[in-house]
């Protein structure tokens, strides 16, 4: 069965999410995941969260999927002897060796392979297996074909995103916000938090979106351009992404408002299971209307933080 | 002090080999990683890899091939075919920056020496580890990794650490391409010869096509002595998508100042830092060296305090 998983930002949200019909909701270690702080979790309301999903029969997977400094591994080995007590079910990371540590050190959490892994490939698949990952995130540009063929031939569970943002360059392998700012300062226990770096702190600036005036040597070519970073939801597919074999259909959202990301779940997951119910006869006409309203107020919020960011950045 | 030291740049295609002058280096890592359409790209272009090889061969050169950045499954093919010109040329090392490839290789039973490039992501002394036992012996980490950190994964990671001395930052690879989402497919191969300028303010990003990077040129030349203080043995300088002149001036200044500060007789020169300020269109910055934002510069004085 194909599992529903939904992004817990706040606690509030993890409850959104756990009424709107997740299987599962994934959290922030603080300082440790993919967001800027305001939408990661102490270890305090990650422990709450887990015990609150448990109770209801449900997964919490935490995103620990930065890329840390070398001086942070022993760091990273206390939270997850924190974590493995709570107890969690997964961990999402993207460092390798990360990875091989919590497969040799704490055999009984699964590892899943982060989208900032930025797997485009079923041979990159292969490698985050031998490292510890039991499931990987696929690119969000990959095609179904690539998808299936990972699925069928590496052996592990494949996770697809159906409410994301693709970034303008290859997610998890761009710079260009902190090539623009970038700031770090350690926490009480050491922990480094990065400002700017998507990969190592989780803010970005967004600065892909701010309008450029391009210059070509040569030629006459002078225009403006914004380089298109463009969220997105997959709807029509997903029949096709369930019979592919697809595990975890996961929407994106901590920075969204807890209320649009319980209503994302709630439509997903009523999609979902009447595409299990039916197959591939389900008449998405009707899904199709209020996920136009939901993208509508989506795209509100989006766009005012986007603005605020790339206003951030020239501060 | 004395010790060897390899200094290595980039040539994309054999036109850009026979323009450099190649006895300020060492080594050098053939193809671009980013385009395989990129014209006459020596990561593919068979006849053209071949005469290269001899040519460096007969130099006494290192000869590295690069392999594609971000391949989808339908790149894959691009991506054998390099390897297998990799293996048949007999090159000394193979880049890689799409870990993927390391799978791929082991696959062949391709056992030839991994570099990892800057789009690999290796942030930390314990993926360096963890890639040595897929044939990884040198990584470049990615540009967002500190000066600190990477004496961090010299010391632990169990493999050699290229240090990036001077040129642009690369800053993202990118599915599709530029300058034909803009032009038109017609513009291929010929557009990206000529990088186009994005600039905001005060910031600027050069765009290639397929990639992004830094529009101020990245430069350690006022803080060699510190880099060399790290034990680093293997040094580049970013040589991709730029002018033979560029190569060879930077190239030129890069060496002299290696072999004198290996010798002990090196010191900043003024004149030599303002060749490279005339040779970078947008100025300089330090890149992530020391920990801060990618764009900035600090001088001997100002890094002191960093």
């Amino acid at each position: 069965m194909v599992e529903l998983l939904a992004s817990g930002g706040t606690f509030e949200m993890v409850q959104a999410c756990a009424e709107g019909g997740a299987d599962a909701v994934y959290v922030g270690a603080l300082g440790w995941s993919r967001r800027r702080r305001e939408y990661e979790m102490d270890d305090e309301t990650i422990k709450r969260s887990a015990d609150f999903l448990h109770e209801r029969g449900k997964k919490i997977r935490v995103a620990i999927n930065t890329l840390p400094a070398s001086d942070e591994v022993d760091l990273f080995r206390r939270k997850m002897e924190k974590f493995a007590s709570f107890p969690i079910d997964d961990v999402i990371l993207t460092d390798p060796g990360l990875m091989r540590i919590v497969k040799e050190e704490f055999p009984e959490i699964k590892v899943h392979a982060s989208v900032g892994c930025t797997i485009v490939n079923l041979y990159d698949a292969l490698l985050y297996k031998d490292a510890g990952a039991s499931q990987v995130v696929t690119e969000c540009r990959m095609p179904l074909d690539d998808i299936r063929e990972i699925r069928e031939k590496v052996g592990v569970g494949v996770e697809v995103l159906v409410h994301a943002t693709t970034c303008y360059t290859f997610l998890g392998r761009c710079t260009m916000s902190s090539y623009t700012k970038f700031e770090h300062s350690p926490d009480e226990t050491g922990k480094k938090h990065f400002r700017g770096s998507p990969n190592r702190g989780g803010l970005c600036y967004r600065i892909c979106l701010t309008e450029w005036e391009v210059r070509q040597d040569g030629g006459e070519w002078e225009k403006s351009v914004v380089l298109p970073n463009t969220a997105y939801f997959i709807f029509d597919d997903i029949p096709a992404l369930i019979e592919a074999g697809v595990t975890t259909l996961k929407i994106q959202g901590r920075e969204y408002s807890p209320g649009l990301v319980g209503e994302m779940v709630s439509l997903y997951r009523r999609l979902i299971d009447e595409c299990i119910e039916r197959g591939k006869g389900v008449d998405i006409r009707p899904y199709r209307e209020e996920l136009e309203r939901i993208q509508s107020r989506r795209d509100a919020e989006r766009t005012e933080k986007t603005r605020s960011l790339i206003r951030e950045a020239t501060l | 002090m004395s010790r060897e030291f390899e200094l290595s740049t980039d040539l994309f295609s054999l036109e850009d080999l026979q323009q450099t002058d190649r006895s300020l280096y060492d080594a050098f890592y053939l193809g671009n990683p980013l385009c395989h359409l990129y014209r006459g790209n020596l990561m593919t272009e068979e006849s053209d890899l071949f005469a290269a090889v001899e040519i460096l061969r007969g130099e006494g050169k290192k000869i590295y091939l690069t392999t594609p950045a971000a391949p989808r499954m339908k790149e894959i093919p691009v991506v054998e075919k390099a390897l297998d010109l990799a293996v048949r040329a007999k090159v000394d090392g193979v880049e890689v920056n799409n870990l993927g490839v390391l799978t791929l290789m082991k696959e062949r039973g391709i056992s030839i020496p991994a570099h990892t490039g800057p789009f690999a992501n290796v942030y930390t002394d314990v993926s360096a580890r963890y890639l040595s036992t897929w044939g990884v012996v040198r990584v470049r980490p990615n540009p967002e990794v500190s000066y600190k950190e990477c004496v961090d994964i010299r010391e632990n990671g169990g493999v050699d650490v290229t240090v990036v001395l001077h040129g642009k930052i690369p800053l993202g690879v990118v599915p599709d391409c530029f300058f034909t989402e803009e032009k038109g497919e017609e513009v291929c191969p010929e557009a990206c010869l000529e990088p186009a300028w994005l600039t905001r303010g005060e910031w600027v990003i050069r765009h290639v096509g397929k990639g992004v990077s830094s529009g101020l040129d990245f430069c350690l030349y006022e803080h060699l002595d510190r880099v060399v203080e790290g034990g680093f043995s293997f040094f580049r300088i970013e040589g991709g998508y730029e002018t033979p002149e560029y190569r060879n001036r930077v190239g030129k200044i890069y060496r002299d100042s290696l072999e004198a500060l290996l010798a002990g007789r090196w010191v900043p020169s003024e004149s030599r830092l303002e060749e490279l300020r005339s040779l970078a269109r947008y100025g300089l910055c330090n890149g992530y060296f020391f920990g801060t934002t990618g764009r900035k510069y600090f001088d001997r004085a100002a890094a002191g305090g960093v």
